[in-house]
């Protein structure tokens, strides 16, 4: 059962970068100038980042490790253990993990594991790392969480276009005793597969003829069987179903009420999504940061994001507790209970 | 969840509250929703999340898709309700 917690790991720090270049909702032409209006005001995401040709979520977590050891004094030697989570891959073998190893001059003996998730992913990533370290006795772990998925959407899509953004992120982790333990409640319902996917390019539906044909899937939304296609209305009513409940059972197995945590680092979903769930958990919105607005839904990396970009001036100096909530393809969901103990937390990285 | 009295022209009301700048009293049971402008995606998701937190029903994409009228959308939320 995925309720569990892992001991004596301890949060050394985390950093997040994106790419330089950034899109911004109120001049996409997709929609008329009260749609866009409307958008940005509802769903809540003004600007995007978008990776040009040439840089993956693989340069993008390079970069934020390559910070993340130079503000802790860590050295990439000392890594015994590497996750590396992304759904866009530099190839699809070998996985990044292996490519991160020679990148960041990890030892050959280090445990790498790639782990293929969306929106649930940061969670699922920090579980697997930790379970990993703790098992195997690693001292210290590497986790590395991103993806480029601008470059799966539709340029004819008006229901993912705004909505997506790119960005990496990694964290350290040590095992020690001073380190308390995290506690995690991951979840599946693999009926809703569909819900967020991108149909063509794997074994099922191989890359062919009919992969780069754009079909009208609704008003404003074209797109090809090679792009990722989301179904909004699903999607809410699965965040909806699930996540409130997965974490008060987090809470209720932890004796943590939900007053408990200092900050509820939710994925960035959209707005209205993300509203209604600190409305039904009964939070205070100051409690729950978000990053929409400035980095959109950068997919797997939206906590790491939002903790880089909200809790930078906190986190070095004290300590916190934060829950963490997870949530998308699969459809996978996942929370976390993670205290954050004078952790390096280096404002968001932009890169070129 | 709302102690008002659940009927066909709270509903109404409420729904039309869910709009931005639509005057009241501009939707009627057989008013085709979709033909509404204002009628986007994104309005679709402010309407189902009133549902779920004005009603506290859940509404699939399928269901949403077999309503034509703003009477269609009453019963459905009227069905889930149990009432």
């Amino acid at each position: 059962m995925a309720l569990f917690s892992v001991p004596g790991i301890k949060v050394t720090g985390i950093a997040s970068a994106v790419p330089g270049v950034a899109a911004d909702n109120l001049e996409l032409d997709l929609m008329g100038k009260d749609e866009r209006d409307a958008f940005v005001k509802k769903v809540g995401i003004r600007r995007r980042r978008v990776a040009p040709p040439g840089v993956c979520a693989s340069d993008l977590c390079v970069a934020a490790a390559e910070r993340l050891f130079e503000e802790t004094n860590e050295r990439p030697e000392e890594v015994g253990a590497l996750v590396f989570v992304t759904q866009t891959p530099d190839f699809l073998l070998p996985g990044n993990s292996m490519l991160a190893q020679r990148r960041l001059g990890l030892p050959q003996s280090t445990y790498l594991l790639d782990v293929n998730q969306g929106c649930a992913g940061y969670v699922y990533g920090l579980s697997t790392l930790s379970a990993v370290m703790h098992s195997a006795r690693v001292k210290k772990g590497l986790l590395l969480v991103g993806d480029t998925i601008t470059k799966l959407i539709s340029p004819d899509d008006k229901s993912t276009l705004p909505i997506f953004s790119d960005a990496g992120s990694a964290t350290l982790l040590e095992s020690s005793t001073a380190g308390g333990a995290i506690s995690f409640n991951l979840g599946s319902e693999g009926g809703g597969a569909s819900v967020i996917r991108v149909r063509d390019g794997g074994f099922r539906h191989p890359f062919g003829k009919g992969s780069l044909d754009a079909q009208d899937e609704g008003p404003g939304i074209r797109r090809a069987p090679v792009h990722l296609a989301m179904q909004g209305v699903d999607v809410l009513q699965y965040s909806f179903r699930h996540v409130v409940p997965n974490i008060s059972e987090l809470l209720d197995a932890t004796g943590c009420r939900v007053e408990g945590p200092d900050y509820y680092i939710f994925h960035q979903a959209n707005r209205l999504l993300n509203d209604g769930l600190v409305k039904k958990l009964g939070l205070s919105p100051d409690k729950a940061p978000e990053s929409l607005a400035d980095f959109g839904n950068t997919s797997c990396a939206t906590i790491p994001v939002t903790i880089n970009h909200r809790l930078k001036d906190l986190l070095p100096d004290g300590r916190y507790q934060l829950l963490l909530s997870g949530f998308g393809a699969g459809f996978s969901w996942g929370s976390a209970l993670v205290q954050f103990d004078s952790v390096a937390c280096p404002g968001v990285i932009e890169l070129g | 969840m709302s102690e008002e009295t659940f009927n066909l022209q709270s509903f109404i009301r409420k729904l039309e509250r869910q709009f931005d700048e639509l005057p009241s009293e501009s939707l009627t049971p057989d008013t085709l929703f979709r033909n509404f402008p204002a009628w986007t995606s994104l309005q679709s998701l402010v309407v189902l999340i009133s549902f779920d937190e004005d009603y506290g029903v859940t509404i699939s994409s399928e269901e949403l898709q077999g309503a034509q009228t703003v009477g269609d959308l009453y019963n459905l939320v009227k069905d889930k309700r149990g009432d």
